[in-house]
């Protein structure tokens, strides 16, 4: 529920309809809702080992970036379903990729991930680990 | 002693340049000659006068009357030209021969401020000759609204805490005298104002000094108080790839229909040791430069924006969060142009951006200082005369089509006539996610019952939590022996469709606040209090790390930013605290009995696709 705040001060902020066109259209400001508001329902359990992949890679990301991871995931999922990707060097979405790379290169996070996700290739795992790191947090 | 030989020419009638009579009194003399030797020997070359420098009497005397060099009264003059004239103040020398104490300000010492006085004087005459105030690099650097010829006009730019001396604001004429000074005499000038140091040094000839080490760390900044300034990043011209031109492409409302004019920093991940294209994968650490009003005032007006009321400054943020802003909920298309640039130019177009970022507060108006005016400016600041001329427009989509033309070879690799797929096959277009958002529920409309609307857009403005809710648990029970591979495609589709809906909604419950508000005092006074709450947030980079002035040095930086960054998280957490106390009075009140319960089934929700991703996961 905390960041809900932040959606109603920026469009307090706001005010009338027309200075909200201009922030929108041209400048916004500091103060925006989009992203925050996702995070409004939290405080569900994830699976606590794999938690630590938000906590470690996606806190340095900010909130937007970790949207993004999880906005990318829908894609990803999709074309590891229709076998267009099978590595991590062929993941297309620019997001996951980097996040991918970075745990891959983690030796201990990888230990962290075998000891949950027993089968499948590097990529099915990190995905998977991923997947529901973020998707469920 | 270069000098007193251009003083003593003047007794033989010697005119070929600048002749310089200074025969005042002995300290004088020697101050003005010790001035001179710091300046180049052709420095006055253009000017075909004589010129006298005098001790003066000044009327504003009157007035300094303070021995403390950071306590002078306003209006107080130190020099004076006029015409071929220079006056200085005589208790200005006074105080220069005999107080010898140093000050935390300006130039420090009174001896030192009497240097700076001359040299600002014979920068007034160096001007006049040469009319380097007008020069256009000169007005985009220091903060000027347009290029333009008259250089009395005052500077937009009127941060007065990032300044050395706000005199500088006064006019372009004061502020090419004040920043020369500085440049003379202060060896950290070139660090702390390093665009205005690199334009007066080669247009003055006034040679930088080296000693000073330039801190390229700025800031991240957020829209989320919880990420706003946690972030610093290097943005060492060595570690940036490429600059881009960001273009966000036109959008519903009537004001976005220009689109909005930003830049992309490639910067490289701190692990990688060399600067190439595969810093174009390093996505997390890349920035976007965007020139936008700065608003934390709960009364914010239309008319204000219109009238330049808003101050305009250069914020520098994470660049996947303006890719979420644009991308997903203002569902526009997102350009990213590599801008073809030598490596001098993308020094000085970082060295631009780290001194708009500590030191630059324009004005923002909507019709002709927006984000693409200040966007041009900073640019052309970079570019040469004849490249500066090729971007005219000053809408952002006119911007981008001036950058891309052809001809104007301004972008690395040709970008004018491909197609959007091939922009977008080779990274230079991030899509809207609205087709990805209506593919995803298409596929989803087969499997749910309540998603019946062929038209996506007409489900948005329909569909509501309590129904979802239902069929999803309908979904998870009859699913269970489904495919386990089609049933986990389904569920991460469900999931990603249901935090677009959930956040949609979130962002329409703050506007029935507004709408609602003035017809209940008391529901008024939690919205404006929540208001204040979040100002009192509200922060400025200057006021992060508090520099002399300009660009923190390294360690001004890293003495005060870990400082801020531990003692910021306690008030986050107390001004939430307080907030959330102000969004449950809200909630509580007759108008958000519907939104209220909204909420409560989008826990439910989430609770519901939180437990289905776990099952397909097939976590053991």
């Amino acid at each position: 529920m905390k960041n809900f705040f932040i959606v109603l001060a920026f469009i307090t902020a706001v005010g009338t309809g027309y200075a909200q066109n201009i922030i929108q259209a041209t400048t916004a400001t500091t103060v925006s809702p989009f992203v925050t508001a996702t995070r409004l329902l939290e405080g569900t359990t994830a699976a606590p080992f794999i938690s630590s992949l938000a906590t470690i890679y996606g806190q340095s990301r900010g909130v937007a970036g970790k949207e993004q991871l999880k906005d990318e995931l829908v894609s990803l999922n999709s074309d590891m379903e229709a076998g267009i990707v099978k590595s991590i060097d062929e993941v297309r979405q620019p997001a996951l990729k980097e996040f991918f790379a970075e745990i891959a290169a983690d030796e201990a996070q990888m230990a962290h991930i075998n000891a949950y996700v027993k089968s499948g290739s590097e990529l099915h795992k990190i995905a998977t680990a991923v997947t529901v790191s973020l998707l469920a947090e | 002693m270069k000098w007193a030989i251009l003083g003593l020419a003047l007794i033989t009638g010697y005119s070929q340049a600048a002749v310089l009579d200074y025969k005042s009194s002995g300290f004088l003399n020697g101050e003005i000659e010790a001035a001179l030797d710091i300046l180049p020997s052709n420095y006055l070359d253009s000017v075909q006068k004589k010129i006298s420098i005098n001790e003066t009497q000044l009327k504003s005397d009157a007035l300094f009357v303070s021995e403390d060099l950071c306590k002078i009264n306003e209006g107080v003059k130190f020099g004076i030209t006029k015409k071929d004239k220079i006056s200085i103040s005589s208790r200005l020398v006074q105080l220069a021969e005999t107080n010898t104490k140093e000050f935390n300000c300006g130039h420090k010492t009174f001896r030192n401020m009497l240097r700076a006085v001359i040299i600002h004087e014979l920068t007034h005459v160096k001007d006049n000759a040469e009319k380097i105030s007008t020069n256009p690099d000169f007005q985009r650097i220091v903060g000027m609204k347009k290029v333009q010829r008259n250089s009395k006009k005052q500077l937009m730019n009127q941060n007065t805490i990032s300044s050395p001396d706000a005199y500088e604001f006064h006019n372009l004429e004061e502020s090419l005298a004040v920043n020369t000074e500085y440049l003379a005499l202060d060896p950290e000038f070139e660090c702390r104002k390093p665009a205005t140091a690199n334009f007066l040094s080669k247009r003055l000839g006034i040679k930088l000094q080296g000693t000073c080490q330039k801190n390229y760390k700025v800031l991240a900044q957020s829209a989320f108080v919880e990420d706003n300034y946690q972030l610093s990043v290097n943005i060492d011209p060595k570690r940036i790839y490429q600059v881009h031109y960001l273009f966000a492409g036109k959008g519903q409302a009537l004001m976005s229909r220009w689109g909005h004019a930003m830049f992309r920093l490639v910067v490289c991940a701190p692990y990688r040791k060399t600067v190439g294209p595969e810093c174009l994968d390093d996505v997390s650490h890349h920035l976007a430069l965007s020139y936008r009003a700065y608003m934390s005032d709960i009364n914010i007006s239309y008319s204000k924006g219109m009238f330049g009321q808003y101050p305009s400054q250069l914020f520098i943020m994470r660049y996947l969060e303006v890719q979420q802003e644009y991308t997903k909920f203002d569902l526009r298309d997102l350009y990213s142009i590599p801008l073809k640039m030598t490596v001098d130019q993308k020094k000085d177009f970082l060295d631009l951006t780290l001194e708009r970022f500590w030191t630059y507060q324009g004005r923002y108006y909507f019709l002709d200082n927006n984000c693409g005016t200040e966007t041009v400016k900073h640019l052309a600041a970079a570019l040469s005369d004849e490249e500066s001329k090729l971007i005219g427009s000053i809408t952002p989509l006119k911007i981008y089509n001036d950058i891309v033309k052809k001809g104007n070879e301004l972008t690395e690799g040709n970008v004018d006539g491909l197609n959007r797929q091939q922009m977008i096959a080779n990274k230079l277009v991030v899509e809207s996610m609205f087709q990805e958002l209506n593919a995803n529920y298409q596929v989803l409309r087969q499997h749910l019952d309540s998603f019946k609307e062929k038209d996506f857009k007409k489900f948005l403005s329909k569909t509501n939590a309590t129904t979802r809710l239902q069929d999803y648990e309908k979904f998870a029970d009859e699913s269970i022996n489904m495919n386990a591979d089609e049933r986990k495609q389904i569920v991460i589709k469900l999931v990603y469709l249901e935090r677009y809906l959930s956040s949609r909604f979130l962002m329409e419950v703050p506007k029935k606040a507004i709408q609602q508000m003035n017809k209940d005092e008391e529901l008024k006074k939690e919205v404006m209090n929540m208001g204040e709450s979040l100002k009192s947030l509200s922060i400025q980079p200057w006021e992060v790390v508090n520099a002399r002035y300009g660009v923190p040095t390294a360690q001004e930086f890293e003495i005060q930013y870990p400082k801020f960054v531990s003692k910021r998280q306690g008030e986050i957490k107390m001004s939430i605290d307080s907030q959330m106390s102000n969004l449950q009075n809200i909630l509580g009140k007759k108008y958000f009995a519907k939104e209220l319960n909204e909420l409560e089934e989008l826990k439910k929700i989430k609770k519901l696709t939180s437990e289905l991703i776990n099952q397909v996961s097939n976590i053991q």
